[in-house]
């Protein structure tokens, strides 16, 4: 872990890898079981943005494919469900992978919330 | 004019119903057929005093959506009605019962309730479960298929296909009822090379029903343009952002698999049916209305690899 001093608060840039959640995410909701997106994004990864952290998150190593509903409840509900903005999580939460369709496929749905709150913002100025 | 596949006021007792020589589920010709044999045999009163003896005598073939979604009617009965629901008679035509027991789908079908059902994830192709084993699947199909890695994307297709099923086929998650979905897979090869197969079937309200559910504009919607539009990115039934991206993942391993123009994803539900192909890099969607209703939903990929 990489400590930077900015005043009081000590940012920290943590590495956190997919695969010591579980080796097998799969699901959207706690109710899916075992390794859920929402648990994820709840216990890992909320707890540790809420104090001032950046992230970079390890998708590769484990046993199978990644599918949408996780991704998107882990990553892109950070925006939709936990406050943080679009252009926070680019900046504090940073994915390694040797698989760029994962990769990209979370920008899509990044991207996706942006575009969905920019409309938000064209319907409540318009 | 009572339906005569209609059987729901039989009194208790036995009765023989005689399996068409084909069930089949994607030839036209035979599909209807294999449709309405399903419908006499889900007619009969659900209860421990009716004996159903399915005689496969005339069989002569059988395809891998119709033998699953047989596994899931079966084992279903077996499980929450009664052990001893089905009886079978083989079928007559040699190579036809070789493959009925070769393929498993015997030991798949006979009588032994949920210690069979486990007992078929040691060995079969044929298997049965709920949301809780989903990964348990996965690495059981990437080890019993031998097709090695398994077509891009399928496991994920196969993943979300799982999840939908848990969360909108039977009113919502099921986590606490044994048996949610059944599956089977096949490799096999024709004229276009080797191919892998993978079916899953539920026996829940079906995709159409969900969309008229939640969707005024499709209440009266024919069940075959509900799954075209269940199919659609973005489209679900809970109307929450960021969901419905399900059937882009289902749809993947087809659009992926661009070498592979003989691809295909087959959905029935209801009374719809849905065809998907990727042929020369332009998707192809091809929707029809059954005239006989499946109940609940199947899905399957054909990948070539």
């Amino acid at each position: 872990m990489e400590a930077l001093l900015l005043g009081d608060t000590a940012m920290a840039e943590v590495n956190l890898n997919v695969r010591d959640y579980s080796k097998d995410p799969f699901g959207r909701y706690k109710t899916d079981g075992e390794g859920n997106g929402e648990e994820y994004r709840i216990d890992y990864l909320v707890p540790e943005l809420k104090k001032g952290n950046s992230l970079i998150i390890d998708l590769d190593g484990i046993n199978d494919e990644y599918g949408s509903s996780f991704l998107v409840e882990a990553f892109a509900n950070l925006i939709r469900k936990e406050g943080f903005k679009y252009e926070e999580i680019k900046c504090r939460v940073k994915f390694r992978s040797k698989n760029t369709d994962w990769l990209e496929e979370i920008d899509y749905y990044l991207d996706e919330v942006k575009k969905e709150n920019q409309g938000r913002i064209l319907l409540n100025n318009g | 004019m009572s339906n005569p596949e209609d059987f729901s006021n039989s009194p208790a007792g036995s009765y023989t119903i005689h399996s068409p020589p084909n069930l089949c589920l994607y030839n036209g010709q035979y599909r209807e057929n294999t449709l309405r044999f399903y419908t006499a045999v889900e007619s009969y009163p659900k209860t421990e005093h009716h004996f159903i003896r399915l005689d496969f005598s005339d069989l002569e073939y059988i395809s891998a959506a119709a033998v699953t979604y047989l596994f899931a009617m079966v084992t279903a009965m077996q499980i929450y009605i009664s052990n001893n629901y089905y009886s079978f008679k083989l079928p007559k035509n040699r190579k036809t019962k070789e493959l009925f027991i070769g393929s498993g789908l015997h030991v798949a079908l006979k009588k032994g309730g949920m210690r069979k059902v486990k007992s078929l994830w040691n060995e079969s192709q044929f298997l049965c479960g709920n949301n809780k084993e989903v990964s348990k699947f996965v690495n059981i199909l990437k080890k019993r298929s031998n097709v090695s890695p398994l077509p891009q994307n399928l496991s994920s297709a196969i993943r979300e296909t799982f999840l939908n099923i848990n969360h909108h086929a039977y009113f919502g998650p099921s986590n606490l009822v044994d048996i949610t979905w059944w599956c089977y897979f096949s490799t096999d090869s024709d004229s276009n090379g080797d191919f892998i197969s993978a079916v899953i079937v539920d026996r829940g309200m079906g995709i159409p029903e969900s969309i008229k559910r939640a969707f005024m504009s499709y209440n009266q919607a024919r069940d075959s343009k509900c799954l075209e539009y269940a199919m659609q990115a973005t489209v679900t039934s809970t109307k929450e952002k960021g969901r419905g991206k399900g059937s882009e993942n289902i749809k993947r391993p087809i659009l992926l698999n661009k070498l592979a123009t003989h691809d295909r994803l087959l959905i029935m539900s209801g009374e719809g049916c849905y065809r998907y192909k990727q042929t020369n890099l332009s998707e192809s969607i091809d929707v029809n209305e059954l005239k006989n209703r499946l109940r609940g939903t199947l899905v399957e990929w054909k990948l070539y690899y």
